[in-house]
């Protein structure tokens, strides 16, 4: 007798009434299981929502567990302890429910090593805070929320500076997350060249470069002194602006206009006369370097009382790191500001403040903000490039 | 006839045992298990689509 012989044999039994179990029993037997399977049900949900089932595997328990330890939120003066799920499992049915069916994509990576050892889990970790932030930020950091409450804060109590930011926070209804980032693990670490930015603007990168045409850096530009490129003699900002005068294999030779101000060495080149917006860093031996860098007459910023001299600078670097249109910058960029500078208030037009006021008003914020260094370089160039200073409105 | 029912009786009494206990500890708490993680999984599929959910605050 087969599996199919045994299936019909059983579905035959189904369909006849009992004749040798009675009613009695059938009930009592059937009520008495689901009772114990419900509670079997719900103990085995309550156990994969301790802290010991999430740490039951080393990649918990060698990497966020470890950095746990050393939070508030492990050990603090009232004694109250936030477990892994308090944080990461929503305690509404559905949703948790629906967690518990996400976590099959997690027994999947546990049983197939997708993060088991330190390199890959930090590689992978920005993408798995991204996915914890969205859905914080998109509850309103409820799960924070089910230990605290804006309305039982006593603002007497706390430290200015969190009076200053989350009294209109509190009045926003504005979720943790947004500011608190980090708050029980390490933040992920990004290299420059992991930079979400630069990977949207590597696919826009000028193929090949024209003489006589001007052309901008899309990431940090390492500059050479010659054409063999063996001394570094500085580095371009983001979006500083070249002009080619002839390209050797994938190498470029090209031409720079800038200020700069008679002060010290005179390292640090600017846009334009008396506006703080950094295009290029030399080096100390590059930048007195006349055949490298010629200095036309100073002129005076009544501002600040400093001379600033426009500056021509004819150098060296490789081809690969410019886009053709500096919109193409600025497209990326001003998406960036508006997903990061939104969250608490509405982003400030650019052209409201001046190319000189930016950089200050930017450090003062930018550390609300998962921005990397370069993504803030080229926000804040394009704040810079967008400022009063410039905008033909004004 | 009445020979044959009761050399069933054992048999018949066997077979209904097994399908009661079948049915009751393996075929519905496996298809309640089921329901649920189907459900569950729905859910999680609408997340993806639609994005985390906004309740609360
Ligand atoms: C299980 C309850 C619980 C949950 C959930 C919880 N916290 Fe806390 N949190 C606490 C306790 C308890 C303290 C320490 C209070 C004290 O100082 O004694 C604390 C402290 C803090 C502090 C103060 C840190 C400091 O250095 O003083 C911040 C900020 C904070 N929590 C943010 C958050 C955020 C953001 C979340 C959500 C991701 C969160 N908490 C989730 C219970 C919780
Ligand atoms: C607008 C940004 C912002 C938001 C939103 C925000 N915080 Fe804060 N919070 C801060 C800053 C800034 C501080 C002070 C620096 C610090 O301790 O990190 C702070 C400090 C705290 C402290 C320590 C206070 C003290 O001085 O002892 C706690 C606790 C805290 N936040 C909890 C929360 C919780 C819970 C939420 C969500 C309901 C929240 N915060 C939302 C910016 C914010
Ligand atoms: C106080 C709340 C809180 C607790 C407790 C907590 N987490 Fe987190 N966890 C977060 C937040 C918020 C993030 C999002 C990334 C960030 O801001 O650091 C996160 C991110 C993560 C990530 C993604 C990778 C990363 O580091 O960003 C993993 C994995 C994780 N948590 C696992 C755990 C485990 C396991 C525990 C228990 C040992 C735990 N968490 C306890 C709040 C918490
Ligand atoms: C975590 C919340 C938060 C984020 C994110 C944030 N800000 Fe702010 N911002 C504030 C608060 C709070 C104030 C003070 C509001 C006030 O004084 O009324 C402020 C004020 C400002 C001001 C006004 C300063 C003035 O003197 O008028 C500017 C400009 C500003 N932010 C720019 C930015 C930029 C640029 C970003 C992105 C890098 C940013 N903010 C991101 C919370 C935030």
């Amino acid at each position: 007798m087969g599996i199919v012989g045994a299936a019909k044999g059983f579905w035959r039994t189904l369909r006849k009434p009992p004749a040798t179990i009675s009613l009695g029993v059938l009930s009592v037997g059937g009520f008495i299981t689901g009772i114990v399977f419900w509670g079997g049900f719900n103990t085995a949900l309550e156990v994969t929502n301790t802290e010991a089932f999430c740490i039951s595997c080393h990649e918990m328990r060698d990497n966020v567990y470890q950095e746990l330890q050393e939070t508030v939120h492990w050990e603090n003066r009232t004694g109250v302890r936030a477990t892994c799920p308090d944080c990461h499992v929503p305690h509404e049915w559905t949703n948790k429910i629906a967690r518990k069916m996400q976590a099959s994509k997690e027994v999947w990576g546990a049983v197939f090593g997708t993060i088991n050892t330190r390199e890959k889990f930090l590689a992978k970790r920005e993408e798995l805070a991204r996915h914890e932030w969205a859905r914080l930020s998109a509850n309103g950091s409820l799960e924070c929320r089910n230990c605290h409450d804006y309305d039982s804060m006593d603002w007497d109590k706390m430290s200015d500076e969190a009076v200053f930011y989350m009294r209109p926070a509190a009045e926003l209804n504005t979720g943790c997350i947004e500011c608190h980032k980090g708050i029980a693990h390490h933040l992920p670490e990004r290299s420059a060249d992991s930079s979400p930015v630069v990977a949207a603007l590597e696919g826009r990168a000028a193929t090949s470069l024209s003489d006589g045409q001007d052309y901008f850096a899309y990431r940090p530009v390492t500059v050479f002194a010659g054409e063999d490129m063996a001394e570094p003699a500085g580095q371009l900002n983001l979006a500083a602006r070249i002009e080619v005068l002839e390209t050797k294999g994938d190498k470029v030779h090209f031409e720079m206009k800038a200020w700069r101000k008679d002060k010290g060495y005179g390292r640090v080149l600017y846009d334009d006369f008396g506006l703080n917006a950094r295009v290029a860093v030399l080096e100390k031996e590059a930048a007195q370097n006349a055949e490298l860098v010629q200095a036309g007459t100073p002129r005076n910023d009544d501002n600040t009382g400093l001379d600033w001299s426009q500056v021509t600078v004819k150098l060296w670097a490789a081809a690969d790191g410019f886009v053709a249109d500096d919109e193409q910058l600025w497209d990326v960029a001003a998406e960036s500001y508006s997903s990061s500078c939104s969250s608490c208030h509405a982003q400030p037009d650019p052209d409201h403040f001046s190319t000189n006021a930016w950089p200050a008003l930017f450090a003062g914020m930018v550390g609300f903000t998962n921005m990397d260094a370069t993504e803030q370089e080229l926000v804040l160039t394009y704040l810079q490039n967008h400022s009063s200073d410039n905008s033909e409105s004004h | 006839m009445t020979d044959s029912s009761e050399g069933q009786q054992p048999a018949s009494r066997r077979r209904e045992w097994m399908a009661f206990l079948f049915l009751t500890l393996i075929v519905l708490p496996a298809l309640a298990v089921a329901f649920v993680g189907g459900y569950g999984f729905v859910v999680w599929m609408s997340h993806v689509i639609n994005g985390p959910p906004t309740a609360g605050y």
